[in-house]
């Protein structure tokens, strides 16, 4: 015989302490929470559409700079520190969270080309039209004492950009040649030359560090290995390449941003066609860096806009643009993946947050799951109309706009051209060629 | 003489100019030669050699050779080295060959220096592409570990800064001892860290434990003098041996087959040479030994069975397995003592039935021998042993009210012959009539029985069956004319049967079981390969068409695409008709050998065949003989067949082919135990069934084709992708994603900022507003005055579907306790419902519905136009003709007889534009991509710790922490995790 009792235990149903929250005994009996499908599609789009009400990512703006913003220098330790170069040839230190210049000097006659942590920190080297390469202490230099590079070595020819190796006392300068220095030594250790052409970026291979790339006025990519072989490959394209980064997870993949409105994504070892085509701006990309995770990277270009890509994807993920933001120069992703910067013509330097919904600071525990949940809701309803609309829905300036509506005609126009070609011609004589192949001329061994 | 003159001028000259005269001679001289470059001297010492300084050979003519020094030295002895060594270097000299020209040799170095490259950066892949798939990702990557100082170094740091002199002193000497100077040398040489040593000591440690744990063990081993204890371990080893080969056998048939092949070598060498017999040397002494010392003698028993081992033949089964099979085969026995037909037969029936039917045949040959010639006998006998076999298998369905039947039959298949020797078309088709109706005979026993015995009770006359069939090879000759309509309906026949079949198999599930039966033991190696499935084997068995998959998946041909069974299996149905007669021929075979009498075999074998008829039973007698020439042509092969089916065919397409070959086979022997009398018949049949195999040989050639055109474009595809792969530098890595999910890649939406589009919008959104207050306006209820109290009863009950939760409903135990409980809470809704109608309300919003979605005609009249007579009068057919269009008629609503059901036909535009029209990129179905979205994340569905799970981030990175560039360290993982290290 069953005798039938109240039982009742208080710690099923009674919180531990007062900030506890309440304890609500959960029963996951399908039947007694129907519709999970679209309740959880409700919450997807909720979630998505609060991500477009909080996605705010101008963080602040650093001016100072008395010419346009040429080149910025990446603190391999120090997030809080970030160097700029401008065209008047002066370099100012910035302390980022109290969004503040610390120390400016003027360090070269013309513009400042490049500028190049070393490996420690304690100091960074800075070229120049001058034709000069100068070495400066990160610190502040002490009471009474001047401004002064540490070190200055005089090139020969004209430099265009700097890059240090990740380990050793080592660094890359371009120009007319590609020169390989030592720190304590006045003369290149070695002279790279293939082709007369000169190179406007260099960049050391952060993880397989001997390897060196390059990019030339011939609408080239140069590849280089330091250790005693010198170039190795050449891949021409249709139009210069302007900047190039290396992912720093991926020790093989390369990214470039070229003049023809697109950025390039190439294998190292397969360099006859790029990996990936991304495309999305309107005008020539002049800048890039990979986020240290190596899962994103940042352009800006003259289309006056940062656009953030995801590796592996061809469309932006994203796009900040303000009112008063010119050309972009050059771009930076700070190393704790949080931050994005970019210099531009008009002589600021502008913060942005990498992803433009994310709240900074510390999160709650329960936030943090809130938050983890609604991405995945996210991602998982992302391919459902109402949501990808509204998560891709992006303001633009008017110029972007209409570039954007040109350059489609103008493709729709070359398409239809081309069909027409095909159609009227012998069949095989206009071959089909995939957007990869189409941008690239050449591989030269 | 102004010449002479002159001449005596010159020579005037000429004795005036003497040197004059040389030095112009040495210039016209020199006229001749080329002007050469001054051979190079050497001035100063410089690192850099030009390369114009090398001179050119002619240069070389003054210089002094080595030959000419060498000269010096003379055929003197002593000088003899050195001559022999300038000789042989004179001998190996050679002139080196043209440097490359400078861009080719660049070129070279390039492409090299890429090569390396390539393999250098090559060595990442693997990293990147697991960070690549990894579900989630922490960075930075490598973590730093966090270790604590512990007490003994900061004691130890302590004891280095406070030392007693004494001390001091000890630690000198201690230092400077040449044994530990060894060590530190040691050290420095081969410097490991901490973690390298603790590692490399523990591994030490590990290996001397193992190899003292094994020495220890096999001098115990070796200790034990127990001869019993040597053999259980002798038989331990083989049995291993055996269940090893077992393993191979289904993992690797062909190492199987290779290894068999070994132990049947060593088998015939064993019982070839005379080793390990008692005929040798050292045998013969201890046989002479033997009579007095017992150890020698057991030594030369050992040797015995040793060699009785080694010529042993091989089992392939355990006999275990066969023990489990009978007893499966026993317990599926039903021992109902009420039903005769399952009723257990004792040997003495089964001899008895036996003897009858030889005794029958024997009469039968003789009666044929006399009509016959020579060479039918031989194939006559034949067929007696065939048919013996046959009733060997069938004797244990065979039962007492059928030792009845055979008697009937006999006469039947006398009649039969009889029949035979008219040869007359008439005749044959009255044996058929005869044959049906003998069929029908048990099959209304069967109906008459119960469902329980129906399998049992049908066995009869599947008996009957192939009687009739062992009759119809007598009677072939007759009924071939008759069989030649039929025949071109034989594929189809027997494809729709086994179709049927495959749809009734789950219902008859003891059928299957038996059919098993018969399928396992047709194909032992198969049993071997799931002895412990035989439910899943019966349900792939079931129908014969899965066999061909089954024997190719065998045979390890798994690329053939079995997905697309159904298609396949209808194409090679007329073999699987053959395959099924193998089978039971097989059976029939195999039991015989083994002589294990398990009583559902026979009847399995019936089944089979009754499973056919089973289908057409209810149109036997019309249907019957469509039928029968299906029937006899598979008994008539199970019956004259004398193959051996070797289970493994190496090749689907050489299976076939072998079976074709196999029915060939049969013809020649059908065709040798024919009638020589009938021997025009026998032509004619010989047409028919060549037209037949011909038949088939193209059908099956044409699907052979197609499954290796299709195996070819496989094997290309793949080949094409090895040729991908190999340009991809090493073997892929590439891994496959864990959690897919919807992978957009797709433009921004971009807009204008700021104006451009406004006035366009802002008018649409003007309209929409227009719009929607008009839709208001219209939807607006009636004013409140005309409020009819009775209507707000008939509310709309809006129904959640879902159940009440037991803790509402009281559970079960509610329900069991009061069941009275129920109909009260049945006659409380009642009351409440008792003044609505809600039946006839439910009605009447059906007919609501109904009205509205039917389609109205459209009346296109104009509202006055041609109503000069005024308003309300009836309007003319004319006009209704001209100006209402009718709709055509519309398919009646899928609720028409449904009485209490309302069908929404139409969908719901809203949602439309929730909804995803195209598979999202990863997914290649749809089914995957719903099956995704329907499996909830939220922790309203699912608990906390999934929830979490799923919900996990992809990349996570700490605010303020530097994420660096990989290093190598990534790359080779040297540092294993210990046990116990900080």
């Amino acid at each position: 015989m069953k005798v039938k009792v109240l039982c009742r235990n208080p710690d099923y149903y009674l919180r531990e302490t007062k900030r506890d929250i309440y304890k609500v005994p959960r029963n996951y009996e399908p039947s007694l929470h129907p519709f999970e499908g679209l309740r959880e599609y409700t919450r997807a789009l909720n979630a998505v559409k609060l991500e477009r009400v909080f996605a705010k990512p101008f963080v602040g703006n650093l001016d100072g700079h008395q010419d346009g913003v040429s080149c910025f220098g990446k603190h391999p330790q120090r997030l809080s520190l970030l160097v700029s170069g401008s065209y008047d040839g002066e370099v100012r230190l910035w302390d980022l969270p109290q969004q503040k210049c610390v120390r400016n000097f003027r360090a070269h006659d013309g513009f400042v080309r490049g500028i190049a942590f070393l490996p420690d920190g304690q100091q960074f080297v800075t070229v120049g039209d001058d034709k000069t390469i100068k070495m400066w202490k990160t610190d502040l230099p002490d009471w009474g004492e001047e401004e002064e590079p540490t070190n200055t070595y005089i090139s020969k020819s004209v430099i265009m950009g700097v890059s240090h190796h990740q380990k050793e006392p080592m660094f890359a300068t371009c120009g007319e040649l590609c020169q390989v220095w030592e720190e304590d030594r006045n003369e290149p250790i070695r002279t790279f030359q293939w082709g007369v052409d000169s190179l406007h970026d260099v960049s050391f291979n952060p993880i397989e560090t001997n390897l060196l790339a390059a990019c030339a006025s011939d609408r080239s990519i140069i590849l280089y290995d330091t250790r005693d072989i010198g170039p190795i490959r050449k891949v021409i394209m249709t139009l210069r390449s302007n900047r190039l980064c290396w992912n720093p997870m991926e020790a093989f993949i390369f990214t470039c941003a070229n003049e023809d409105y697109n950025l390039y994504t190439f294998d190292t070892r397969k360099l006859k066609q790029p990996l990936q085509v991304h495309m999305d701006h309107v005008s020539a990309v002049t800048a890039i860096d990979y986020a240290p995770t190596g899962k994103e990277f940042v352009s800006g270009g003259y289309d006056k806009s940062l656009r953030i890509f995801e590796h592996g994807k061809s469309h932006s993920r994203d796009i900040y643009h303000t009112k008063r933001m010119q050309r972009l120069t050059c771009v930076l992703w700070s190393m704790d993946n949080k931050y994005i910067l970019c210099g531009s013509d008009e002589m600021n330097i502008r913060m942005w947050k990498a992803r433009s919904a994310e709240k900074l600071g510390v999160l709650r525990p329960r936030e943090k799951t809130a938050l983890n949940y609604s991405e995945a809701l996210k991602r998982k309803f992302g391919s459902h109309p109402q949501i990808s609309r509204i998560a891709r829905h992006r303001q633009v300036p008017k110029h972007v706009y209409h570039a954007q509506k040109e350059l489609r005609t103008i493709k729709l126009k070359q398409k239809r051209k081309e069909a027409n070609r095909r159609a009227h011609s012998k069949p095989g004589t206009v071959p089909f060629l995939s957007e990869k192949k189409k941008h690239i001329v050449e591989e030269q061994e | 003489m102004e010449d002479i003159d002159a001449v005596c001028s010159d020579n005037s000259d000429h004795e005036i100019n003497e040197v004059q005269h040389s030095s112009l001679l040495d210039a016209v001289s020199q006229l001749d030669i080329k002007q050469r470059v001054k051979p190079p001297s050497r001035k100063e010492s410089s690192f850099q050699v030009s390369e114009f300084h090398l001179g050119k050979n002619d240069a070389n003519r003054h210089a002094v050779l080595i030959r000419n020094l060498t000269k010096s030295l003379g055929q003197q002895g002593s000088h003899a080295v050195i001559t022999k060594q300038l000789r042989s270097i004179h001998r190996k000299a050679k002139t080196l060959p043209r440097p490359l020209e400078k861009p080719v040799a660049a070129r070279i170095q390039r492409s090299v220096g890429f090569r390396n490259a390539k393999i250098q950066l090559g060595r990442w892949d693997a990293v990147v592409y697991s960070n690549r798939v990894a579900d989630q990702l922490s960075f930075p990557l490598k973590q730093s570990t966090v270790s604590f100082q512990t007490t003994n170094d900061f004691i130890s740091k302590l004891k280095s800064q406070t030392r007693t002199p004494l001390e001091q002193q000890m630690d000198e000497i201690l230092n400077n001892s040449p044994a530990v100077q060894e060590e530190r040398k040691e050290e420095e040489e081969y410097q490991l860290s901490l973690a390298e040593m603790r590692e490399r000591r523990r591994e030490m440690a590990k290996l001397r434990a193992q190899q003292s744990y094994m020495a220890s063990k096999a001098s115990r081993q070796k200790k034990i003098k127990s001869k019993k204890y040597h053999r259980i371990l002798r038989r331990e080893r083989i049995r291993q041996q055996l269940k090893d080969f077992e393993v191979l056998q289904k993992t690797d048939p062909e190492a199987a087959l290779q290894q068999l092949e070994q132990l049947e070598r060593t088998r015939a060498e064993e019982r070839m040479s005379l080793r390990h017999r008692s005929t040798g040397q050292w045998a013969r002494n201890k046989a002479v030994r033997a009579k007095y010392d017992e150890e020698s003698r057991q030594e030369l028993a050992q040797q015995l069975a040793v060699s009785r081992e080694l010529t042993q033949k091989i089992q392939v089964e355990s006999s275990s397995d066969e023990e489990v099979e009978e007893e499966n085969c026993e317990n599926r026995i039903p021992t109902n003592n009420d039903n005769p037909w399952i009723a257990p037969k004792t040997t003495s029936e089964v001899d008895e039935f036996v003897s009858e039917y030889r005794k029958y045949w024997e009469e039968h040959n003789k009666k044929s021998s006399v009509e016959t010639s020579s060479t039918n006998e031989i194939a006559a006998h034949n067929k007696v042993e065939d048919v013996r076999e046959v009733g060997s298998d069938v004797r244990k369905g065979h039962t007492q009210n059928h030792e009845t039947a055979p008697g009937d039959k006999n006469i039947k298949e006398e009649d039969l012959m009889g029949s035979c020797s008219l040869e007359s078309v008439n005749t044959t088709d009255k044996n058929n009539e005869d044959i049906c109706i003998d069929t029908d005979i048990p099959v209304k026993e069967g109906q008459k029985c119960t469902d329980a015995v129906y399998n049992s009770t049908e066995t009869p006359a599947a008996q009957h069956s192939t009687f009739e069939e062992v009759s119809s090879t007598e009677g072939q000759s007759e009924r071939k004319p008759n069989e030649e309509n039929d025949t071109a309906e034989w594929i189809n026949n027997s494809t729709e049967i086994l179709s049927k079949e495959e749809r009734l198999s789950p219902k008859k599930l003891k059928s299957t079981g038996e059919e098993l039966n018969s399928n396992t033991l047709v194909h032992p190696q198969m049993k071997n390969v799931s002895p412990s499935k035989p439910k899943s084997m019966a349900e792939q068995e079931d129908d014969g068409t899965k066999i061909i998959p089954k024997w190719i998946s065998l045979n390890k041909h798994k690329q053939v695409n079995i997905s697309s069974g159904v298609h396949q299996k209808r194409n090679i149905s007329p073999n699987k008709q053959e395959n099924i007669t193998e089978e039971v021929n097989n059976n029939i075979m195999i039991q015989l050998k083994r002589k294990k009498l398990s009583e559902k075999k026979p009847n399995a074998t019936a089944e089979q065949v009754n499973s056919k008829k089973k289908k057409t039973k209810s149109s036997f007698n019309t249907d019957g003989d469509k039928f029968e020439p299906l029937e006899c042509h598979s008994t008539l092969i199970a019956t004259t067949n004398s193959w051996v089916v070797t289970p493994i065919v190496p090749e689907m397409g050489k299976m076939v082919d072998y079976n074709i070959s196999e029915g060939k086979s049969n013809k020649q022997n059908k065709r040798n135990s024919t009638d020589k009398s009938t021997k025009k018949k026998e032509v004619k049949i010989g047409k028919l069934f060549d037209d037949m195999q011909e038949k088939l040989k193209e059908k099956v050639d044409k699907k052979l084709k197609k499954l290796k055109s299709e195996m070819n474009i496989k094997d290309k595809d793949k080949a094409e992708d090895t040729n991908t792969e190999s340009d991809n530098e090493g073997p892929s890595l590439k891994l496959k994603q864990v959690n897919v999910q919807a992978n957009m890649d797709e433009e921004l939406v971009e807009q204008p900022h700021d104006g451009l589009q406004e006035t366009e919008s802002s008018n649409m959104n003007l309209n929409k507003i227009v719009a929607e207050s008009r839709l208001e306006e219209e939807q607006q209820e009636p004013p409140a005055d005309n409020i009819d109290p009775n209507k707000f009863i008939a509310m709309k009950p809006k129904h959640l579907q879902t159940e009440l939760p037991d803790i509402v409903t009281g559970g079960d135990e509610a329900i069991d306790d009061n069941e009275d409980d129920s109909t009260e809470r049945q006659m409380t809704i009642t009351e409440a419902f008792a003044e609505d109608d809600v039946v006839a309300e439910f009605r009447k919003e059906k007919e609501e519905v109904t009205d509205k979605s039917q389609p109205k005609s459209i009346d296109l009249s104009l509202p006055g136009w041609g109503e000069w007579g005024g308003k309300n009068l009836p309007v003319s057919s004319r006009k209704k003709r001209r100006f209402i269009i009718k709709f055509p008629a519309v398919a009646p609503r899928k609720d028409t007889n449904k009485g209490n059901v309302i069908i929404n036909e139409e969908k719901n535009n809203k949602v439309v534009s929730h909804q995803v029209s195209e598979l999202p990129f990863p997914f290649t179905s749809v089914k995957d991509f719903e099956a995704s979205i329907r499996a909830p994340i939220g922790n309203t569905w699912i608990p906390e710790t999934a929830h979490r799970k799923l919900t996990k981030p992809s990349v996570i990175t700490k605010l303020g922490t530097i994420i660096k560039p990989m290093d190598e360290d990534m790359l080779v993982n040297k540092e294993k995790k210990v046990k116990g290290m900080p």
